[in-house]
């Protein structure tokens, strides 16, 4: 569906029944704002104006979707493409395919038995009980839970921010646990991205010099850093803000300038901490596609942790964690992203069933 | 509720306080002794009343820029205010009210610092009766009250106008806001100006060396024009330069820690460089102080009474120690406060792979960095203008005392450094602590 088209659609019926914006706008019972967006092809009217809105123009839902008046010995022909197009926008069309490579890709993340015991006065709570597991090179990994689950506790024990109690986690081969603590600081320059929910972003610098601040930090030969910049920035739209700071821009612009520092210095795995929970559905959509762009392209390796499962449903692979502890693990392998996404929430339902059925049976 | 709130808030910006009260009370307890020192120079016939003015324009900029820390560090919470529906007119009301009462309290606590300060120095040479005493306090305390008001009343419009302009986004996003430059060629223009006004300046200098006795008289009182403006020229110059420098991307920033240091110094750069001009007078007062009271502690040379010439002289020193004092404490305490602010920019700094020590090696370098960059231009000025003052010197004084200026600049600059290491080591053991308490 061409936006664009369909708002010049709309504008050319519109001035044919010799009505202005506002006219339009009372009719519909809308500001003239709206129509104007419409026009202008950045926004599409609400369902609900669909039917109301094609009667008053005089065409017919095809005609709107498609952006042009058909030709009656085409309607057939046409509808099924319109509608074939709609559903393709809906759905999306992507089909989880598995690499080829894949069997082949070696681990970039290999998490053995990490616990992690919380000691305080006199009580001790297990964040993270005995979890085990392994993300190859290129995978887009999500790991979801509740709030109080452990989730984010295991990305700070991968992230090197905080030590396991017991276990193994090793990164590119590495062992970190047994890394010192003065060394940790290279580690993560070396070997890890970050992207948070917050941004975290510098506010004195400009976006450009944001990214660039992680390549000096890297150590980066200072003539292949604007290279660099240009073309991640191209990769992920973000060129155009380059030269702005990160308050004068939008979130989903903040938050793809953010990834854009992760994966500019090609980290060995980058962990993203709720990287959609500031972001409106557009713009979590958009940054979710970048991900999974850097996977396809970059081979980059992505950690997310996540409680909203539509952003899951753009992970090859999900960890389900519940009381410190991986209840299941669920692969996309070849299903597509609606059918990923209804098991994922078949499997979160099953969690929950099995924890409701260990509360009925310790309650009776 | 809102009185509640803002009382409650006020308490919780205590750090963002802590520069607005030890600036006014170190100001105010200077200017409590300035008075004094007019006053009693007054009964004397001296003239001294240009002390206490320059403080009060030394104070009132650096209130405004305080006044604007401030608001940007609260800007947030204050939107939040409006938000809730509170009148902007209300809100402003409420703000000035809390800076102007802790002002006061900062009044109170400075002249009666001020005071006992004075009172100690001068307790023995010339206040012998308790009625003097009485009158003293009672006048340099009227006076001190005026510039005080002054300084308040200045900053209560500026930041009444300020408030009144910004709008609720505005607010909010008030603390990340940098500032910048339409034209990139503006610093360009700065340039030139300070070439012309510096060649003023050295040119009034050499007519002090070189005219003859009665034609100097019109020299000195002009020269403080063009060494002013050659200050504010040079600051505007610089900064207005580092920042079209960092517009440029030249590849030479992206290594080390260069970018990050630029950023810090240029994120600001309009009113770093106004406060860099305060310091750098400060800076040049002191230095100035110091060799005239150096001077006049000399026995050899006889321009006054000895008591009078003797007391004249410790008071330039004290003058000295005074504004170094406003240098170095003002500016330290200034590195430490937006350490804190910017705690976050550590956090980000770890992330993306600084270690500790890396971090503390950066801080360090910017806190050297901004408690040298006031006194770099009164460096230049005294290295152009050291030579030819010791030339004018040697022919006033006698053989014996030649190139007595070289030594006072000696003096001066190892008594400098030894202050400077003293709160550079200060300010970045705070500093070191900090960062590695906060993880």
């Amino acid at each position: 569906m061409n936006q664009n088209k369909i708002g010049a659609f709309i504008s050319e019926r519109r001035k044919a029944k010799g009505w202005t914006q506002n006219q339009l706008a009372e009719k519909l019972g809308i500001t003239d704002k709206a129509i104007s967006k419409w026009e202008t092809g950045r926004s599409m009217p609400d369902l609900a104006l669909f039917i109301p809105l094609c009667g008053l123009l005089e065409i017919t839902l095809n005609e709107l979707f498609a952006g042009e008046c058909i030709p009656d010995e085409n309607i057939k022909e046409k509808a099924d493409e319109v509608l074939m197009e709609v559903i393709t926008n809906w759905l999306g069309n992507d089909k989880g395919k598995l690499k080829a490579d894949e069997v082949t890709q070696k681990n970039v993340l290999e998490v053995q038995n990490i616990s992690k015991i919380y000691e305080t006065e006199g009580n001790s709570v297990l964040a993270v009980n005995d979890v085990s597991f392994q993300v190859a090179q290129g995978r887009f990994v999500g790991i979801m839970g509740a709030s109080g689950s452990g989730k984010t506790t295991l990305l700070n024990l991968i992230a090197t921010i905080d030590k396991p109690t017991n276990g193994i986690i090793r990164i590119g081969g590495q062992n970190i646990v047994d890394i010192a603590e003065e060394d940790t600081a290279n580690f993560r320059r070396e070997h890890l991205g970050f992207v948070f929910q917050e941004y975290n972003l510098l506010e004195t610098l400009t976006i450009y010099e944001n990214i660039a601040l992680a390549l000096t930090v890297k150590e980066t030969p200072k003539e292949s850093i604007g290279q660099i910049i240009q073309n991640i920035s191209e990769k992920l739209d973000i060129s155009a803000v380059l030269d702005k700071f990160p308050y004068e821009v939008s979130g989903g612009q903040r938050q793809r300038c953010a990834c854009a520092r992760a994966i500019a210095v090609k980290p060995d795995i980058i962990l993203a901490d709720e990287p959609t929970g500031a972001l409106d559905s557009h713009s979590a959509k958009q940054l979710l596609s970048v991900f999974v762009m850097l996977c396809k392209e970059y081979n980059a390796t992505i950690l997310m942790v996540t409680h909203d499962v539509m952003a899951a449903s753009y992970c090859d692979r999900i960890l389900f964690m519940q009381d410190g502890e991986i209840k299941a693990t669920l692969n996309r392998e070849q299903k597509n992203k609606q059918t990923f996404f209804a098991d994922i929430l078949k499997r979160m339902e099953w969690i929950e069933g099995e924890s409701h059925d260990v509360f009925e049976i310790v309650n009776s | 509720m809102y009185l509640k709130l803002s009382i409650r808030n006020a308490k919780r910006s205590f750090t963002d306080y802590l520069l607005y009260v030890v600036t006014m009370t170190v100001l105010l307890a200077i200017m409590e002794i300035s008075n004094c020192i007019a006053i009693m120079g007054e009964s004397a016939d001296f003239q001294t009343i240009s002390l206490p003015l320059l403080i009060t324009i030394i104070q009132a900029i650096l209130v405004g820029y305080i006044d604007d820390f401030i608001l940007r560090q609260r800007a947030k919470e204050f939107a939040n205010y409006l938000l809730l529906g509170m009148n902007k007119k209300k809100l402003t009301n409420l703000f000035l009210c809390e800076i102007l009462l802790i002002g006061l309290l900062c009044f109170l606590i400075g002249t009666t610092i001020g005071f006992f300060v004075y009172g100690l120095s001068c307790l023995n040479a010339i206040l012998h009766e308790i009625k003097l005493y009485a009158f003293l306090y009672g006048k340099s305390i009227l006076y001190t009250f005026f510039c005080f008001c002054l300084v308040e009343i200045i900053g209560a419009f500026s930041l009444k106008k300020r408030l009144e302009k910004l709008q609720i986004r505005e607010l909010m996003y008030e603390k990340n806001r940098n500032q910048g430059m339409k034209k990139k060629e503006n610093y360009k223009k700065w340039g030139i100006a300070f070439v012309f006004s510096f060649v003023c300046m050295i040119g009034f200098v050499c007519g002090i060396v070189f005219l003859p006795e009665d034609h100097i008289v019109y020299v000195v009182s002009f020269v403080i024009i063009p060494l002013l403006v050659s200050i504010y020229t040079f600051y505007k110059w610089i900064f207005s330069y580092l920042y079209t420098y960092r517009k440029t991307k030249s590849v030479n920033l992206y290594q080390k820690n260069r970018l990050y240091v630029m950023a810090s110094l240029t994120s600001n750069f309009k009113t770093t460089a106004i406060i860099n001009v305060v310091f750098c007078v400060c800076f040049l007062f002191s230095v100035s102080s110091f060799f005239a009271g150096m001077l006049m502690l000399q026995p050899e040379i006889q321009l006054f009474d000895t008591d009078l010439q003797q007391w004249m002289g410790t008071a330039q020193i004290c003058i000295c120690i005074v504004f170094a004092i406003i240098y170095f404490s003002i500016l330290s305490l200034q590195q430490i406060i937006e350490l804190r602010q910017d705690s976050k920019n550590n956090q980000i700094l770890r992330w993306i792979g600084k270690s500790d020590r890396q971090i503390v090696i950066l801080v360090n370098r910017i806190i050297a960095i901004r408690l040298t960059f006031p006194m770099t231009m009164a460096l230049i000025i005294f290295l152009f203008c050291i030579p030819l003052l010791n030339v004018k010197m040697n022919s006033i004084l006698p053989i014996t005392m030649h190139n007595i200026i070289w030594g006072f600049a000696g003096e001066f600059c190892l008594c400098t450094l030894f202050i400077y290491l003293c709160y550079f080591l200060v300010v970045s053991t705070m500093s070191k602590q900090y960062i590695k308490s906060i993880k």
